[in-house]
């Protein structure tokens, strides 16, 4: 035997070695493919092309969001589809954006991210309907995988590369992160095919609510539609939408095509002060007219043969239907009428609680005291007096119901106030009477559907409960009065300008 | 000093005698009075012309008496009130209010119907549309006003005696809707003093409407004349009693202008000549002791059309020794106290005093005589004819006096043809026969009623374009309950044009199905509402055939007549053999629940078809019961064709109409013609007479069928009865209208009336004609 000493190391690094080339390899490779994945995706990805390039120049209806899905929880919440409960398109729609449809919530809000468009060029014609989408980069991808690996078919289209979705009927194309969809093949070619000088740009957004939590959507649209010798040439709006709100801007713009006495007034009118009511009654209008009421009338009356003439009748009595009109005479340039409720217990459940008024020509009233108050007034056959109250300038007339529902004509000043129920009627008289509370425009409306549905409702309960009416169907019924509760308040402002008028609306919903 | 001894003895005797004689008295009475006028604003009651408007004056003072009275085992408080009716909101409520120790069923409450009086104390419509808006505020006060007041009567009770009796007036009261027309002249009294003779009350009760206050004084608080009579007690008495006015049967009496006045003065004349009268007479009156009984009845309502009406209500008679008071819940005309008085005296009291207006408001009640008139009482009558009877059962029967003749109508005696035709035999008088009729076709009067009426009106048809009722959404809610009344209402005057025997038939027909007489008759009218210009003049009516064949043509029958009926409700004939007690027996063949004549014949010969084309409509505001119920007349009264024809003449026909009519003349001659053209022949082919008139003037459909049947017939030199059979149940081509058998035909009738024998085929099951089956006037 050698007693060469032997020394035998071992290689420590042996095993080492061994197992740092498996999971190493492993690494790098994941790596790799971690970097050729996302670049592969911020390849597909590229937001190459802006949204004005494939918007349609000039459509008849164009409508968009920046936040449809981000917000979309907003619209989920709201009371509007108990509204629209039983619509069978809305309620797809409904099930769509809360990824009942087939399409996971999150899938949707990365095919739709911050970018949704919709034109049209016939509203009711869903061939001629557009869409454009904005991606996020994982949207790229979806879409990506879906016309690889869905039940689409390929369209190369000249090199614009269309998908065709049978199941859906919709073609769609990607540019960069935008896809473009409609049922119609030519569209999308049309607005792909647009050439650089036809870009289009976005609706102009009519107004902007600052902090506001929910949608946001504006457009426009050309109403091609013409009543009486106006034609509403084009329309631009917006639309916020809270979980509780609804909220409508607009400019209308007007021609006039026929040169009728009343078109000419239309076509002046302007802006006036306005006096906005505090207190919520379930209808509330106010009107600022530019001119005299009393010149309207005139000026329909012009255009219509038909309608009565507006001078009275000279006789012994008066009909109630020209006390009305002498009324109308003496109105300036501003009225409003206020209803609260109705009388539930009196003669009949349905009288409702009334009060007009505004500012007044005084000369016009003089004559009008003067000629009308003396005269008995025809009421359903039976003779009725006005009498004199207490206060100067204050008539009384008895038409039906206990004194409370009297009608009160009551002139102060240059304020005329008549109605039938004093709350209304005082509320009325502080409103005419108040001079800081204005605003700019030509119509304020205020209705409250819910309060006026339960108001219906109660008035019609003795009818009920008497025998006399049965109401048809119960459930039905009561359905049909849920849905109007649901609407809290409704508020329109509408301003004219020459050749144009603006309006903004706010619905409150409630919860039933 | 024995005479000395009995003469005390006497006249202790004789003045015990006195409190022997006041202690055998068998009743306590007691009264008071508080005035319930509310304040001004209050709705009035009354007049649907005040639109609910509150009162601006008090012209007088509105008044609750109250009278306590007890024979030791029966209590009774009988108030008056200055109302225009008792609202149950307020009974029901004064009830609650009152001592826990008085029977309540033992008050009664009267009105004395002054249109001056206030309202405010009804929820429920209709009523309330006349009296105004609803207070609960002020059935509570007034409640508790009544209640004090019979507090203080009960507790102001003392021993008393009573008097009573009638005078007579002829100044005073009329009938206010025909001059001269019943009235009642009897004034009832009853008078109640105390042990030392004073009176404690004075009751007069007199049938009057107390509505004589002027324009003037509309809107303000009066008692009317009942005011000036409690004056004038109250001074007569120099205030120590009580007055009470207890209205009568007003409902068509008012008062007179005693003197010549007029206005106010006439009011203060009325009310005071009566309380003058009352108190002249009530020196004469005997006052003695009192047994008391008061009946009170919850009793049904008769049948009515409108379902806002109570179902059932209070009926109270009170008896005071020989007087009878039938306290009423509504308001009677004349006649029916009259009626009442006559059998209550029959019945074995003396006296009979009615008085309306207690406890409750049925609204007006009118004899079967006054209700086809188109006058207010009638029209706001909602029991129809039935209530005449109900009323004068119900309120004997509560005095303890039977009424009600046997209902000897019986039931007709029905059959089955082998084709599956209904004949059905009804004999006696039209009433009786009606009810025969009316137990036999109730389920299909009322299910065609549900149809034809119920239906239409629930889905706002039948409705004027213009006016209230055209706001009203149908879609929503269904106003028939309102509706139907009023129409039923418009359409009862049109049963005054029928003859009488007709129009007791379907008064018959309603008592025999237990439907309301208002329900029977709007359906009788269907056929012309539902064809009406102004409902639906686009409504398609279906179109029958009909054809009279006489002469040599006919051969050895001389005369056929043959009829298709088309009607577009999938219904069966039915055939009823009249047999009349008095008049000619008849055969009628039609649809169960229609009593007016489709077709029909007699056993003279004498035979009748209508047939009808219509195209825009008719005018509903002839108002004219239908044709067909008019012509039935004819069969039960007529022999000779001459006289039939005459009949016919007299009839308004109206567009679109033909009569078919067939029989033997004077010279006993068998012939047949069509009106209203009254044409001979058809033009074409000789002793042919067609149900559409002149051929030329009639629509292209029934030229078709009928140029059809000409050819057909034409073809024959003779016609026999079988071959007639098959004519009138001619298939041209397929389902076409212009089949004389076709979708919408219903029955076929074949007459050979010198047979006396009518031949009837229905639609089968496969929609074809049955065989035909004979029947005879034996």
């Amino acid at each position: 035997m050698s007693e060469t000493i032997r020394v035998y190391t071992r290689d420590l690094h042996s095993g080492r070695k061994k197992s740092n080339g498996f999971f190493g390899k492993l690494f790098w490779f994941v790596v790799v493919a971690f970097i050729f994945v996302s670049s592969w995706v911020l390849w597909i990805s590229k937001d190459s092309h802006r949204p004005e390039e494939f918007l349609p120049p000039s459509p008849n209806f164009q409508i968009f969001s920046p936040n449809l899905m981000q917000n979309c929880d907003v619209l989920l919440k709201s009371s509007i589809w108990q509204f629209v409960d039983g619509n069978v398109e809305l309620e797809q729609v409904r099930r769509f954006l809360s990824g009942e449809q087939g399409i996971p919530l999150w899938v949707t809000k990365h095919l739709i991210c911050d970018f949704f468009y919709l034109s049209a060029d016939e509203l009711t014609d869903p061939k001629t309907y557009l869409v454009i989408i904005k991606l996020s980069r994982l949207g790229c991808v979806i879409e990506y995988l879906y016309t690889l690996l869905g039940n689409v078919e390929y369209d190369w289209a000249g090199g614009i590369d269309l998908y065709y979705s049978s199941s859906l009927g919709v073609c769609h194309t990607r540019k960069g992160r935008l896809v473009i969809l409609s049922s119609s093949r030519d569209n999308i070619i049309k607005v792909v095919t647009k050439s650089k000088k036809e870009k289009t740009a976005l609706p102009e957004r009519v107004s902007k609510r600052d902090n506001f939590m929910g949608i946001e959507a504006w457009g426009s649209m050309k109403p091609r539609y013409e009543m009486n010798g106006v034609e509403l040439s084009g329309l631009k709006f917006s639309i916020d939408i809270s979980e509780s709100e609804i909220f409508t801007d607009g400019i209308l713009d007007l021609k006039y095509k026929i040169e009728e006495p009343w078109t000419l007034l239309f076509g002046e009118l302007n802006p006036g002060k306005l006096r906005n009511s505090q207190i919520e009654t379930p209808f509330f209008l106010g009107c600022y007219t530019n001119v005299p009421l009393r010149t309207w009338i005139n000026a329909i009356e012009a255009s219509k043969a038909d309608l009565e003439l507006l001078e009275p009748k000279k006789g012994e009595v008066i009909e109630i239907t020209e006390v009305i009109k002498e009324i109308i005479r003496v109105f300036n340039d501003e009225f409003y009428i206020s209803i609260d409720s109705f009388y539930f217990d009196e003669i009949v459940p349905f009288i409702p609680k009334v009060a007009f008024g505004g500012s007044i020509i005084r000369e016009q009233w003089n004559l009008v005291s003067q000629r009308v108050f003396n005269l008995p007034v025809l009421f359903q056959g039976e003779p009725q007096r006005f009498m004199s109250t207490n206060k100067v300038d204050e008539y009384r007339l008895p038409l039906i119901g206990s004194s409370e529902a009297d009608w009160i004509f009551s002139c102060e000043g240059d304020t005329l106030v008549v109605g039938n129920s004093v709350e209304v009627r005082e509320w009325l008289s502080t409103l005419l009477n108040n001079t800081s509370n204005w605003e700019t425009g030509n119509i304020i409306l205020k209705i409250k559907p819910g309060l006026i549905i339960e108001n219906v409702s109660k008035g019609l309960e003795p009818l009920v409960l008497s025998k006399l009416v049965r109401i048809r169907d119960e459930q039905k019924f009561n359905e049909v009065i849920n849905k109007f509760k649901l609407v809290d308040a409704i508020v329109l402002k509408v301003l004219f300008e020459p050749n144009r008028c603006k309006f903004s609306s706010r619905v409150k919903l409630g919860k039933v | 000093m024995r005479a000395t001894s009995l003469k005390i003895i006497i006249i202790i005797c004789g003045w015990l005698s006195v409190f022997v004689s006041y202690d055998s008295l068998a009743i306590i009475a007691g009264t008071s009075k508080i005035e319930i006028t509310p304040e001004l604003g209050v709705p009035l009651n009354g007049y649907g012309a005040r639109f609910g408007r509150g009162a601006i004056s008090k012209h007088d003072p509105l008044w609750a008496h109250a009278l306590y009275i007890s024979d030791g085992e029966t209590e009774v408080i009988l108030v008056s009130l200055d109302l225009c009716v008792v609202d149950r909101t307020l009974r029901e409520r004064l009830l609650t209010l009152l001592p826990e120790d008085f029977p309540k069923e033992n008050l009664i409450l009267t009105a004395t119907h002054t249109h001056n009086g206030f309202g405010g104390m009804e929820p429920n419509y209709p009523i309330r549309f006349v009296s105004g808006r609803y207070i609960p505020e002020l059935v509570e006060s007034t409640a508790k006003k009544i209640s004090e007041t019979i507090r203080v009567a009960r507790e102001n009770k003392k021993p008393a005696v009573i008097g009573y009796g009638v005078i007579h007036q002829q100044d005073l009261t009329c009938n206010r809707r025909y001059s001269g027309g019943p009235f009642d002249p009897q004034i009832g009294i009853i008078a109640v003093q105390d042990s030392s003779g004073n009176d404690v009350a004075v009751i007069a009760n007199m049938a009057g409407h107390p509505t004589s206050i002027g324009e003037e004084d509309f809107y303000s608080f009066s008692a009317d004349y009942p005011g000036f009579y409690y004056l004038e007690i109250e001074t007569l008495s120099s205030g120590r009693c009580v007055p009470f006015f207890l209205n009568g049967a007003e409902g068509n009496q008012t008062i007179q202008a005693p003197e010549g006045t007029s206005g106010w003065a006439r009011t203060e004349k009325v009310g005071r000549l009566l309380a003058q009268k009352v108190w002249e007479a009530k020196k004469n009156l005997v006052y003695k002791d009192a047994r008391i009984k008061l009946v009170t009845r919850r009793v049904q309502t008769p049948p009515s059309i409108a379902e806002f009406m109570p179902r059932e209500t209070i009926l109270q008679a009170l008896i005071i020794n020989d007087l009878a008071i039938s306290f009423f819940p509504g308001e009677l005309c004349v006649e029916f106290a009259l009626k009442l008085r006559e059998h209550a005296i029959g019945g074995g009291y003396n006296y009979h005093f009615t008085v309306g207006l207690a406890n409750d408001y049925l609204l007006y009640f009118v004899p079967v005589s006054l209700l086809f008139d188109r006058t207010y009482e009638a029209g706001m009558n909602f029991y129809g004819t039935q209530a005449e009877k109900w009323v004068l059962k119900e309120c004997l029967e509560t005095l303890g006096i039977h009424y009600g003749e046997t209902d000897s109508s019986g039931v007709g005696e029905t059959n089955q043809l082998s084709n599956g035709v209904k004949l059905l035999k009804i004999s006696g008088s039209a009433y009786e026969r009606g009810v025969q009729r009316g137990i036999f076709t109730k389920e299909i009067i009322e299910k065609r009623f549900e149809e034809l009426i119920s239906r239409p009106v629930s889905e706002g048809k039948y409705v004027p374009q213009s006016g209230l009722f055209s706001f009203i959404p149908y879609s929503i809610l269904d106003a028939s309950n309102l509706l139907i009344p009023f129409i039923a209402i418009s359409v009862r005057p049109w049963a005054g044009k029928l003859k009488e025997e007709l129009r007791s038939e379907v008064i018959g027909i309603s008592d025999g199905a237990g439907l309301p007489f208002d329900k029977v008759w709007l359906l009788q009218n269907a056929i012309n509402i539902r064809t009406a210009r102004d409902y639906s003049p686009l409504f398609n009516t279906p179109l029958c055939t009909a054809v009279g064949i006489f002469g040599e043509r006919a051969g050895a029958s001389d005369l056929l007549l043959a009829h298709t009926v088309d009607w577009d409700l999938d219904e069966l004939p039915l055939v009823i053999f009249h047999s009349p007690a008095n008049g000619l027996r008849f055969l009628e063949v039609g649809f169960p629940w229609f009593a007016g004549l489709l077709s029909g014949m007699n056993e003279a010969g004498i035979v009748v078809s209508v047939t009808k084309e219509i195209k825009d409509g008719i005018p509903l505001h002839e108002e004219s019961p239908p044709l067909e119920m008019t012509l039935k007349s004819i069969l039960g009264a007529v022999s000779k064709f001459e006289e039939a024809q005459e009949e016919i003449r007299k009839c308004k026909i109206p567009d679109g109409y033909h009569i078919l009519l067939g029989g033997k003349r004077n010279d006993n001659k068998w012939t047949a013609t069509v009106f209203p053209e009254e044409l001979k022949e058809s033009g074409q082919e000789k002793g042919i007479v067609l149900g559409c008139g002149s051929l030329n003037l009639a629509s292209e459909t029934a030229q078709l069928r009928y140029t059809a049947l000409i050819k057909r017939i034409g073809e024959e030199r003779i016609v026999s009865v079988d071959e007639l059979k098959q004519f009138i149940t001619l298939r041209v081509s397929g389902d076409s209208q212009a089949n004389i058998w076709n979708v919408s035909s219903r029955f076929s009738v074949v007459f050979e009336p010198n047979a006396k024998k009518l031949w009837v085929a229905i639609r089968g099951e496969n929609g074809e004609p049955t065989e035909f089956e004979s029947v005879t006037i034996e």
